[in-house]
This record gives C-alpha cells, structure tokens and sequence, in this order.
C-alpha cells in the first residue's frame, strides 16, 4: 500500500515537473515576445519624435521667409536628431557658395562668434549627387571631392574647438538642398561632430536614416519654395495694388479731356450755335476727343489682350511675312512721333527668308518696341536690324536713350512693371509682358541689354516657322 | 540661509560646464562658501577638465561624486552625453571626503583602508557615509560588508556605483580636486542632521530556482551546470541583434534574482543583480555584486509598473518616520537600466515626479544614475543592489 502510494506521488511529482518545464520553456517565449514588442514600441516612439521634429521645423519655417532663419531651422532639426555638435549651411546660387550660418551646441560655439569672411568668389560647386552623405571628414572628401571647399569653410569655423586634426575621427554629414521644380543645387548644410564619447541613446545616422534625411531636405526645399513664392506673392500685391492705382489714372487721363470737349460741343448744340462756331476750332475740338478716344481704346485693349493670355484665348492666325517689309511699314506709320520725338530711324534690314507667324502679333511686337524706342530714346538716333540664320529672324530694336537699371532688367517683361514710374511717363506696364508672351507663343524669346545712361536694345529671336517647336529641333540638332 | 543650493549645465565644454554648474550651485546657496560639493557629470565629458572648471569658481571646496550616465536633477534625469550637476551643501553639517585606490585589484585592502580613515577620523555625530565606488572594478559587495562592520550602526550608508555612457568601460571617482578611476570616493556627513534611506527594486522574479555552480572574483561561470550566457540567451529576443556584439546595456532588461538567505519583510525576498560583462570564450558573466558557488537565483524581469509602485512605497515609508517634516535635500540614487531604457524618453514623468510630488516640489532633487545602488535594508543589512532606486532623506534637526 505504503509502496503503492509512494510510486503515485512520485509519478505527480514527475508530471509537476514537466509542467514547469514546460511553463518556463512559455515564459521564456514571453519574455522574447514582450522584448519585440518594447523594441517595436522604441521605433514607434524614435518615429513619433521625428515626425514631431518636422511639424516643430515647417510650423516655425512658416512663419519666415529669410535664408538663414530657414538653414537654422533645419539645423535645428537635425540636432535634435542626432548627436551632432557644429554645423554650417552654405546658399548656393548658379554654383556661387555664400556661407548662410554657422550653428554649434553649447560649449561647442566658435570663439570667433560670427561667420567667418565670404568665400573666394573663383570657388564654385555645380553639382552634388542627390540625397545626404554620411562618413567621416576623410572619407567624405573621398567621395565628393566637389565639397571639398566647404569641408574646408567648416572646419576653419570652428578650427579654435578643435582638439584633435585626426579627421578619420570626424563624422560628417552633408545635406544638400535642391530647387524643388529643377532641382538646381541651391544650398548645403554640413554637420560634424568627433565620433566619441555618445551616450547609449545618441546615435549617428546610418543608411536606415536616410528616409529621414531625405524628408529633412524636402522641408528646407519646400521651406525656401514657400519663402519664395510669399516673397512673389507679396511682390504681386504691390504689383497689382500699383497697376489699379495707375489704371485708374491712366484711364481718368483721357476722360477729362473728353468729357470737356464734349461738354462744349453739347453746349454748342443746345445753345444753337454749332453753325456759327468757327469750324477750325470745331476740327480741334473733335480731334482732340478723337485722340483720348484712342488712347482710351489703346489702354482698354492692353488689359483686355492681357486677360486673353491669361485665361489661354491667345490664338494665333499664321501667314507668310518678310520680316524687313513689316518693318518698313511700322516705321512708316510712327513717321510722324519719330519726327516729333527728334529722332531718326536707321534701318538695318538683312533678312532674306520670310517667316510664318501672326502679322497682327508681330505688328503689335514692333510696335511696341518702337513706341518703347521713342518714348525712352531721348531724341537720339533708333537702329532697327533684322537677320535670318539657321531657321530663325533676329530683330533688333536699339536706342540711344536713358537705358534701364539692371536690377530693372530681370523683371520688365513682367506684368504691370514699367521700369519706369508710370506716372511720368504714362502706360500700364502691359507692353513688354504682351510683346513677350506673342514672342513666345511664336516659340521664340526676347531678351534685353541695356546701360543706363547709354541706351537700351532689345533682341528677339522668332522661328521662321512658328508653327512647329523648331526651337527643339534645333537644340536636338 | 539655504541648506543645499544646485546647479546643472549641458554645455559640451568640460571646462565651461563646471563653472556654469558650480556657479548656479553657489549662488542657489545664496553665495555662501559651501561646506562641500557633490558633483555628478556623464562621461562624455574630460572629467578632469570638468572638476578644474568647478574648483575655478568653488575654490578648494571638499568635492566628492563620479561620473555617471546620467545626473538627475529637480528637472528629472538627464542621460545625455554631456551633463554635469553640482550640489553644494552649506555649512549647516560637517563633510569628510575620504578615497582609496586599487579598488578592482585589491577590494578588500581598499575596504580596510578606506574603513580605517573613516573610523580614525568620524566625529561622534556621524550620521551618514556616501559611498562612490568604481562601478566596474571591484567587489562592491565586499566593499559594502567591510565599511558597515567598522561603522556605528547610527551611521547609514547609501550611494552608488560610479557609470559612464553604459559602454562598460572605464568610470571616474572624483575625491577633491582629482578625477581618478578604480578607486573608492566617500563623504561622511556629521552634525545636527539625520538620514533615512530606503532602496527599491523592479523587478519580478520568472522561472525556476536555479544554482550558481561555478563562480569566482565576481564572476559567473555556470548555472545549472550550464555556462552563464547560454543561460541568459535563452531569454534574448533571436531577432533582435547578434548576441556577441550586443552590449549588456542591451540586454539589461533580463537580470538575476539572487534568493536573500534571510528575506525583507519590506524588500523581498530577492536582491536584483545585473551582469555587466560577458565573456564570449568562457560564457561567463560578471557581475560587481558578487555572486558566490551555490547560490540560489531565478531569473527576473523589469517591471515599469512596479518601479513607480515601490519607489512611492519607499518615499511614503521615509515620511511616515518623519510625520509633519520636509527634507532638507532628497537624494536619488536610481540603475541606469531603470530611466530611459526603461521608461523611455519619459523617466522624469514616469517616477521622479511621482516621487517629487509626494515629498514637496520645494525639496530639492539630487543624484544620479548608477551601475549599481548602496543601501540598508529594514533590518539594517546595508546591501549592494542592481535594478534598485535608493532614496536618502536629509533632515535638519531644527527642521
């Protein structure tokens, strides 16, 4: 019996023990599953604190439209990412270096203070492969010999912190930034930092970050993109609230002209007196009404050629046209305010081919060259040339006149800019922008050089046959 | 006129973060002298270069304290590369600071010498011993016996062991104007003051009882007949890195329960140790407490949930023997493994603020985040633990 029941507990007591066993062998497994799971909840609190980062970066980028503030911004961001100590974002403009700023943690911070002198203006980067660059000082250069001068910049900058030369030591990142549309190189920034003594929780990126990385530079690009298009809108405002305010002088200008010489003629009317008026003065009268009339048309259809461009109503209807013909013509027909301004025309017309384009739009280009031509030309002597050479007419409108600044220059095609004040010499501002959007509706471009003080010449370039993009063509060729 | 005044700095200039941190310090102290200043500083930075920037604007202030992997302050825990805190206590007391070297070669000579100063010199008054030992040399336990035999039982004893960036590397003691490794920093505190300490852990036991069967100078050899680190791989996630290159800050969240021979009503019945090495040739683990042959342990788990519990449980009992008092300062000694890597980036929420809102945000916060925490247990058994929070209650007596 004692025997019996011995050899029971014996076989519970087996049994208990593979239950635990097999109980511990469960823990075991929940301890890994538990493991996943806090390192799962890690990355999802590393991503939560990126995404944060970011929203931190483009709600304070909003608020700005200065270079730096922005590169500092982005500065910022990646230190609070990752454990890098000094830092110095370059502006990068047509492959010209302009460093923006110089950044550092606290203790970090270059005696010096401010950013050290301009870079040598013979220094240039074109191009750097797209998406960021991690490595050391050393093996960056390797890679991208092309950074090499703001390697250089960067280390000089803080040269005071140094403590070791070593530059296998030296980790660095480099993030270049691109234009967003064409993805022009347009800045830098470079990060560095001695790679030792990190806590357990700092860490330098590595090839997982670079999702991250790319994100960070997307934000400065679109950053600079915002700044950029606030920076237009806000020109645009000024533009616009310029033009009403010069519309409605310009349009008020010939009204009360009219309006007078009609008055008068109403009167002569009710007061029967139209027959005994002397007729001369009748003559002038009505002159005078049918001048402000033009001018009053001219302007109107100015804005209304200007909204047909913009809503894409700009049809054009193609004929055969010798360029120096037109010409000709034109210059015929401003006769009489060539001689009232004092000037002269030289014509210079060489072209032998004729070229397929709309005669009422190219008539409207010359005309408003010309107009151009007397209205800044100070009297003196307007060459006009005209070429043909590999498919395409060369027009050349010159004057001698008071020329426009250069800062002028970039935005004279512009709407509703004048590069000059409109209220001394009259216009909206529409000229230029319609005679460059014909121009290229006829798939050719129009350029301008001036010297102010010296004179002014526009050039534009039309494809003899416009109506097929030889413009491509030719560039393929 | 203040008790403690305290300062912090994050600048990554050891020179310029010693003088800032000192600086505030002195002058939270209303710009007296301080009697003594207790420093904490992460390791990334040049530790002499930090302490030549404290006693720059301290002067020859007695200074005692160790490098950390993370200095915690009235604002939480820091455990960035580069963050130093100074305390500076006033006059109120009286402070000894005392250092002995060949802590890892010698530990039991080093013990001897360090108890012989601090008998040979401690007033009647002493009431409380700071203990900084190297965090990865010695044999704190030993460390601890020896030092509680020599003591009057009226002396406490709490701290902690010194850290660096959880590399495992090297760690710093700092004794007066002097940044040194492998040695012992102490401070006694005398006068019209009292201490209360209470420690702590996490962490739940899991599994079976096993047997330490081979074990030498702090090192375990075999579990079970098994070596030490197949042991522990038996709890490590396969997916999450090579063994072999994982450091034993990754690993810290499995440790081991050592079974206490004479269990604590109020602490347990298990003493937490974490390794802090592993040999891959040999399989064996280090760990500073000492484990000897024969031991009985069980695997543990870290538990969020039950360090926030019993680290509340511990400052309410400190209060409930002092009814109607505020401390005058508060030090926290907490495990490494127990801030960010395992609360995340949220510690200071997480538990000391639990802790300051219990006590009075007015108490002012000091300490750091250790390899390892000294501290009595009720019965008054002072103990060196792993995975534990200590805190140490000054009381002025005219408070």
């Amino acid at each position: 019996m004692e025997m019996f029941a011995s050899k029971r507990f014996k076989k519970q007591i087996a049994t208990l023990k593979e239950e635990n066993q097999i109980l511990n062998e469960q823990v075991k497994q929940l301890v890994k599953a538990e493991r996943r799971l806090s390192l799962s909840q890690e990355r999802l609190d590393r991503q939560l604190q990126r995404v944060e980062v970011l929203n931190k970066f483009s709600l304070a980028a909003r608020r700005t439209e200065d270079s730096a503030q922005i590169f500092s911004l982005g500065i910022d961001a990646l230190f609070s990412v990752f454990p890098y100590e000094q830092a110095v974002a370059f502006r990068i403009k047509e492959g010209a270096i302009t460093p923006s700023v110089a950044r550092a943690v606290q203790g970090r911070e270059s005696r010096r203070g401010a950013l050290m002198p301009q870079l040598d203006s013979s220094v240039r980067i074109r191009t750097i492969p797209l998406g960021a660059v991690i490595g050391t000082a050393m093996d960056v250069r390797r890679r991208l010999p092309q950074i090499a001068p703001l390697l250089d910049y960067l280390e000089s900058q803080f040269a005071d912190k140094d403590k070791s030369s070593d530059p296998s030591g030296m980790a660095v990142l480099v993030l270049p930034v691109f234009m967003k549309e064409t993805t022009e190189l347009q800045g830098a920034l470079l990060l560095r930092r001695y790679a030792t003594s990190f806590s357990f929780f700092e860490q330098l990126p590595s090839q997982e970050d670079m999702p991250f990385l790319r994100l960070v530079e997307a934000h400065v690009t679109q950053a600079f993109e915002n700044a950029r298009l606030y920076r237009e809108a806000q020109q645009a405002i000024h533009v616009r609230d310029e033009f009403l305010s010069i519309a409605s002088h310009e349009l008020r200008t010939p009204i009360t002209p009219l309006k007078n010489e009609l008055h008068l003629i109403k009167l002569l009317v009710n007061e029967d007196l139209l027959t005994t008026y002397p007729k001369e003065r009748l003559q002038k009268l009505v002159n005078i009404a049918d001048r402000e009339l033009v001018r009053l048309t001219r302007l109107i259809d100015g804005m209304l050629e200007v909204t047909r461009i913009t809503s894409g109503r700009f049809i054009l209807k193609y004929e055969k046209i010798r360029i120096s013909e037109l010409i000709s013509e034109m210059v015929e027909r401003f006769r009489y305010q060539i001689m009232e301004s004092g000037g002269v025309v030289n014509l210079d017309l060489k072209d032998t081919e004729p070229g397929l384009w709309d005669r009422i739009r190219i008539e409207q280009v010359i005309t408003n060259l010309i107009t151009n031509a007397i209205r800044y030309g100070r009297g003196k002597p307007i060459t006009v040339r005209s070429r043909t050479e590999h498919g395409y007419a060369t027009i050349t409108v010159e004057d001698e006149g008071i020329g426009i600044p250069k800062e002028q220059q970039t935005r004279l095609f512009r709407k509703f800019e004048t590069a000059f004040s409109s209220r001394v010499f009259g216009g909206l501002g529409l000229g230029l922008y319609i005679t460059r959007q014909i121009v290229e509706a006829h798939h050719g471009k129009i350029g301008v050089k001036s010297t102010p003080g010296v004179g002014t010449q526009f050039t534009m370039e039309l494809p003899l046959d416009a109506t097929s993009d030889i413009k491509t063509e030719k560039a393929a060729a | 006129m203040p008790f403690v005044g305290t300062g912090k700095s994050t600048s990554h200039d050891a020179h310029d973060a010693g003088r800032e941190a000192a600086l505030q310090a002195i002058q939270s102290l209303s710009g007296q002298q301080p009697g003594l200043l207790l420093v904490f500083g992460t390791a990334g930075y040049n530790q002499q270069e930090l302490l030549d920037g404290i006693f720059e604007i301290a002067g020859q202030v007695p200074l005692s304290g160790c490098s950390t992997s993370g200095v915690i302050t009235q604002a939480g825990s820091d455990e960035s590369s580069h963050a130093v805190a100074v305390l500076a206590l006033s006059h109120a007391a009286h402070y000894q600071t005392f250092q002995a070297r060949g802590f890892g070669a010698h530990a039991r000579i080093c013990a001897e010498e360090l108890s012989r100063k601090i008998r040979e010199s401690a007033p009647r008054d002493a009431r409380l011993l700071l203990l900084f030992p190297d965090g990865l040399t010695g044999n704190v336990t030993e460390l601890v016996a020896r030092i509680e035999a020599t003591l009057p039982r009226s002396v406490k004893i709490a701290g902690g062991t010194s850290g660096e960036l959880l590399k495992l590397n090297r760690t710093w003691q700092y004794h007066d104007g002097r940044a040194e490794s492998d040695t012992v920093s102490a401070v006694l505190i005398s006068g019209s003051v009292s201490a209360e300490v209470k420690v702590s852990h996490s962490c739940e036991p899991i599994g079976l009882e096993q047997t330490v069967t081979r074990a030498e100078g702090g090192w375990i050899y075999e579990i079970d007949g098994h070596p030490a680190w197949s042991v522990y791989k038996q709890y490590l996630d396969p997916q999450e890195k090579e063994p072999e290159l994982l450091s034993m800050a990754h690993v810290c969240y499995i440790c081991l329960a050592e079974i206490l021979p004479e269990p604590d009503p109020a602490y347990g019945k298990y003493i937490i140790r974490c390794p802090l090495q592993v040999d891959h040739s040999t399989g064996a683990l280090f760990f500073p407490g000492n484990i000897v042959k024969g031991t009985k342990v069980r695997m543990a788990l870290r538990s969020a949930e039950r360090a926030v519990s019993q680290a509340l449980s511990t400052g309410r009992t400190i209060l409930a023997r002092h009814p109607g008092k505020k401390p005058a300062l508060l030090l926290h000694f907490d495990c490494c493994c127990r801030a960010r890597l395992l609360f995340g980036a949220c510690s200071a929420d997480a538990v000391i603020q639990p802790l300051q809102q219990l006590f009075g945000q007015e108490v002012p916060w000091f300490g750091f985040n250790t390899y390892g925490e000294i501290a009595a247990l009720d019965d008054g058994r002072t103990l060196f633990h792993n995975y534990s929070t200590v805190l140490c209650a000054l009381y002025l007596d005219s408070t």
